[in-house]
């Protein structure tokens, strides 16, 4: 052991003293500060930050290190050394002792960086969130380190020739880093994650990204074995008599080592099967027709301290006689454990089920999706987990998601903090909570977690994460100051106390318990996009999702939210009707510049710096009629929907802002699933006009 | 002065280079002193082959998949490989008596237009074959367009490796450039347009679909850069500096 140590330590300081090792470092240094610039870490969290920089760091690295590595490994085996050859004690120890100075040496090369943004994190987060992200540092560069030298180890043995084994790897690591991002598949040992958030860490990622690192672990474990087992073969050494006991012991690691990477592999496997799911479009059609014939639908679901749905009941009774059994909509990680129609007036319909739920890819993937999909927005309607638990009351914690159901009765443990809950009645039986909820009208039934921190600003309530940075500070005063507006225009009342939830994973705001409480996405990609470059079309954005929430509050309008907010591909803003209708076929959206015409009063109103509403008008109407070729807007819209925005910029400057906003409530009144017909639209407009003016204007 | 001069006696011997001796020692270069090189080339050739030949890729699948690996993939892997063809002798300590023989800069740049050469045949006959095997799967010209991106990442690893004395260095310097092109190629895509955009041949079947027209401008300036890079390199072997730099390390 001593000379093992000995030997170890001389190892290390051979690959530190090596001035080229140095320039890796230097590299890794420099593109995870290009690639994070100071100025920016503000306007994120310590955790977002790490694991961009550690996500960074372990592409760039594991592709170099490779080079570094493979002339560290097979520098004896050159010409030259036949002196350390001739002792056994070098050779037994060689692939275990590159190996093991491998991973060393690379934490060394790599602790510049990681001191250097630890010490970032600590100026900018504080030391407990810089703290708590080194685990993060642990788990995404590590596993990929470890394999990169077992993959190096051993092909470096077989090849025994620097340049070759390092094409060889170099390639094939390139085309496995190049692969489409996906936590799921075995190949990928260096994942992207998509989701970090300052509740619920990596949220519905956390689990595959634990069981890929498991993997990840097992698998060069293993092909170290396998090297150990070829080291005789492939070493210009003095061929020693092994024992049996040491045979044995090696066999039985590489026969553990593949078992635990088989199961670790196929546990990701199963996880990502029940992850790729996607949304049955056509089950959901039929389901939305079917919740016509429900007489009454009951829910009774208990909740286990980790999250899991411990047991399900849904009961329905159905007018007539549709078969529900292939209706169902569960989430795909829940098993139904009992169907039992029972005949009669009216046809009772139990579900019984239980599981772990879910959440699908698809539900908060930032890349674009088909409309078809972006439209029905967070269709899971849960996250449950330990972290966080919410439960929206549309979801696929039910069976027939998309019916709402007549009473809910909710059981969870009674340790698990409650943050906000729209239940009817709530009760405490032994160290169990029941919540019942009758006829739930609000969108969001439950959110508990002990993670929100609560801020008193005089009556209102805002909710933030736990290590809320500045970022997260100025998007809720952007959302209070833009609620405070709306309900003063639009409800009559001014300076009473609201509650600003930020809630993980949902797409858009719910406006709750009669318009007190506004439930707000925690990271919106709709949203987040343009930030912090415009701050006035930021201010454009939130104020838009604030005056949907509104808009929508009463009846599901998640075409319009669409309409809106369809950022797929961060290029094409617009509404997409089809390219190649005819304006025959073109569908009317006239809400949509009546929308957006209000949330240009209220930013104007909040007075957001850079924001010029006259000047937008004017560019607007320059559009119009053909002056300017090409506007940049964050709804873009149809020459037609152009034309109504610069209709209401009229009306506006003519008949001054009260009658404006009575112009957008009664709109309102007329919508249908949040649309209004341009028809509808006018007539309001002329109705107003002469209400106001007191002269007749049509005929 | 008197010991330089001196130098530059012995390498002005030079021998008479007959066609029959040319051919040896393009033999010899190629075929002694680089065989990795014709393994990888057997090795793209043999996967280039197979993509053509599979039989369930559609045509648009079949060109993108061929040209990620011989347009992004095949010039890191030659650059790696042509790299030590001087740097190998500094390393087997030979590069002095080497240097009492012939120039390094034309040792090191025989090897690499050698190196270069043997690619180009390759690539021809390559193309040559998947056009034969299924017509009009390549423009012709990509024989020759798709060793500018090789000589690229080479000269940036050439003369690298020409400055610190050490091919693990020009290698991590050029597989670096090669890294952050690839994977900021959308970003780089966006800002530069496909005139600047180094994997051109990979852009013309990729999402970015690459007009055909910025073939030209893109690899005279890649080509422009290349002769420029490689120029320096050998400068700085013509002057035979390395040898006092290898013999001072």
């Amino acid at each position: 052991m001593k000379i093992f140590l000995r030997s170890f330590t001389a190892q290390w300081k051979l690959f530190v003293r090596d001035k080229v090792n140095w320039l890796f470092s230097l590299l890794v240094l420099v593109v995870a500060l290009v690639t994070n610039p100071i100025s920016e870490l503000p306007k994120t969290t310590a955790l977002g930050y790490i694991e961009n920089i550690a996500r960074i760091t372990g592409y760039i690295a594991c592709l170099l290190f490779v080079i570094l590595y493979l002339r560290f490994f097979l520098n004896e085996t050159a010409k030259g050394h036949n002196h350390l050859w001739s002792r056994n004690a070098f050779g037994d120890d060689y692939l275990i002792l590159k190996a093991g100075v491998g991973i060393a040496g690379f934490l060394t090369l790599i602790s510049p960086t990681v001191c250097l943004t630890f010490v970032l994190s600590v100026a900018f987060f504080g030391i407990a969130n810089a703290l708590s992200a080194i685990w993060v540092w642990v788990i995404i560069l590590l596993p990929p380190v470890c394999f990169v030298i077992g993959l190096c180890s051993l092909i470096g043995l077989l090849i025994n020739h620097g340049l070759i084994a390092s094409g060889v790897i170099v390639i094939y690591l390139g085309f496995v880093l190049a692969r489409p991002v996906d936590l799921g598949n075995l190949l990928i040992f260096m994942p992207s994650l998509q989701m970090n958030s300052a509740l619920i860490g990596f949220g519905p990622e956390t689990e595959m990204l634990i069981y890929q690192r498991l993997f990840y672990v097992c698998v060069p474990l293993f092909l170290l074995t396998i090297a150990v087992f070829i080291t005789d073969l492939r070493l210009p050494r003095v061929k020693p008599k092994h024992s049996w006991i040491a045979v044995s012991a090696m066999a039985v690691l590489s026969v553990a080592a593949l078992s635990l990477s088989v199961y670790w592999g196929s546990k990701l496997l199963n996880l990502q099967r029940l992850r790729s799911v996607e949304p049955n479009l056509q089950t959901r059609q039929n389901l939305e027709s079917a919740c016509a014939d429900f007489q009454s639908y009951r829910l009774h679901l208990e909740l286990s301290a980790d999250g899991a749905i411990a047991s399900g009941l849904a009961e329905v009774e159905l007018s007539s006689g549709r078969d529900l059994s292939a209706l169902s909509l569960l989430n795909a990680g829940l098993a139904v454990d009992r169907f039992e129609v029972r005949d009669g007036d009216p046809i009772r319909i139990e579900l019984q089920y239980h599981g772990r739920f879910v959440v699908p890819y698809y539900a908060y993937s930032v890349y674009g999706l088909p409309k078809e999909i972006e439209q029905i927005g967070y269709a899971p309607g849960a996250y449950l987990e330990k972290n966080l638990i919410f439960l929206q009351k549309l979801g696929e914690w039910h069976p027939y998601t998309l019916c709402s159901p007549d009473e809910i009765t909710l059981i969870l443990p009674a340790d698990i903090t409650i943050n906000y809950n729209s239940a009817d009645t709530e009760s405490i039986d032994g160290d169990m909570r029941r919540l019942q909820w009758q006829q739930a009208s609000d969108h969001i039934l439950l959110i508990a977690g002990a993670k929100y921190q609560i801020e008193e600003q005089e009556n209102d309530q805002i909710y933030l994460s736990p290590n809320p940075g500045l970022r997260e500070e100025d998007r809720n005063e952007q959302y209070g100051t833009f609620f405070r507006l709306m309900r003063q225009h639009l409800d009559d009342v001014e300076g009473s106390g609201f509650t600003l939830i930020p809630l993980p994973l949902i797409k858009q705001s719910f406006l709750e318990s009669q318009a007190l409480s506004l439930i707000i996405p925690e990271r919106s990609r709709q949203i987040d996009y343009i930030w912090p470059d415009d701050m006035a079309r930021y201010s454009e954005n939130v104020a838009m999702d604030v005056l949907l929430a509104w808009w929508c509050r009463q009846q599901a309008c998640p075409d319009l939210a669409y309409g809106l907010f369809s950022r797929g591909s961060g290029i094409d803003y617009s509404y997409e009707i089809g390219e190649e209708a005819s304006e025959a076929e073109e569908e009317d959206t006239s809400s949509l510049p009546l929308l957006y015409y209000a949330v240009l009063k209220l930013v104007e109103e909040s007075e957001v710096s850079g924001f010029d509403r006259e000047a937008l008008m004017d560019s607007y109407s320059s559009l119009l009629r053909n002056k300017l070729p090409w506007l940049y807007s964050p709804f873009s819209f149809t020459p037609k929907n152009v034309e109504t925005l610069i209709m209401l910029y009229d009306f506006d400057l003519q008949y001054g802002s009260e009658a404006f906003w009575d112009l957008f409530l009664m709109a309102y009144e007329k919508a249908n699933e949040g649309w209004i017909e341009k028809n509808v639209l006018l007539e309001l407009i002329g109705t107003l006009s002469e209400q106001t003016s007191g002269i007749e204007t049509g005929p | 002065m008197v010991r330089s001069l001196s130098k530059l006696v012995v390498l002005k011997q030079d021998h008479k280079l007959n066609m029959k001796r040319f051919v040896r020692l393009a033999y010899y270069e190629v075929f002694n002193v680089q065989p990795s090189l014709l393994i990888a080339l057997a090795v793209s050739a043999l996967i280039s082959l197979f993509l053509t030949l599979e039989g369930s890729f559609e045509i648009t699948e079949r060109q993108l998949f061929i040209m990620y690996i011989l347009g992004v993939y095949f010039p890191i892997l030659i650059a790696l490989l042509t790299n030590n063809g001087l740097m190998r002798e500094r390393e087997g300590h030979t590069a002095a008596f080497v240097c009492s023989r012939v120039n390094l800069g034309v040792l090191w740049l025989r090897r690499l237009m050698l190196g270069f050469f043997t690619v180009a045949i390759f690539m021809t006959v390559l193309l040559a074959l998947m056009n034969h095997l299924i017509p009009g799967l390549f423009p012709p010209i990509f024989a020759l367009t798709l060793l500018v991106p090789a000589l690229f990442f080479s000269g940036i690893m050439a003369l690298v490796s020409a400055l610190s004395c050490s091919t693990t260095v020009g290698i991590i310097a050029g597989l670096f450039v090669w890294l952050i092109l690839y994977f900021w190629s959308p970003s780089l895509y966006t800002l530069f347009g496909p005139r600047y955009f180094p994997f051109l041949e990979w852009a013309f079947f990729f999402r970015y679909k690459a007009p055909i027209s910025a073939l030209s401008f893109n690899k005279l300036f890649y080509t422009i850069t290349c002769l420029l890079l490689l120029a320096i390199t050998f400068c700085l072997h013509q002057r035979n500096r390395q040898v006092e730099r290898f013999s001072r390390q």
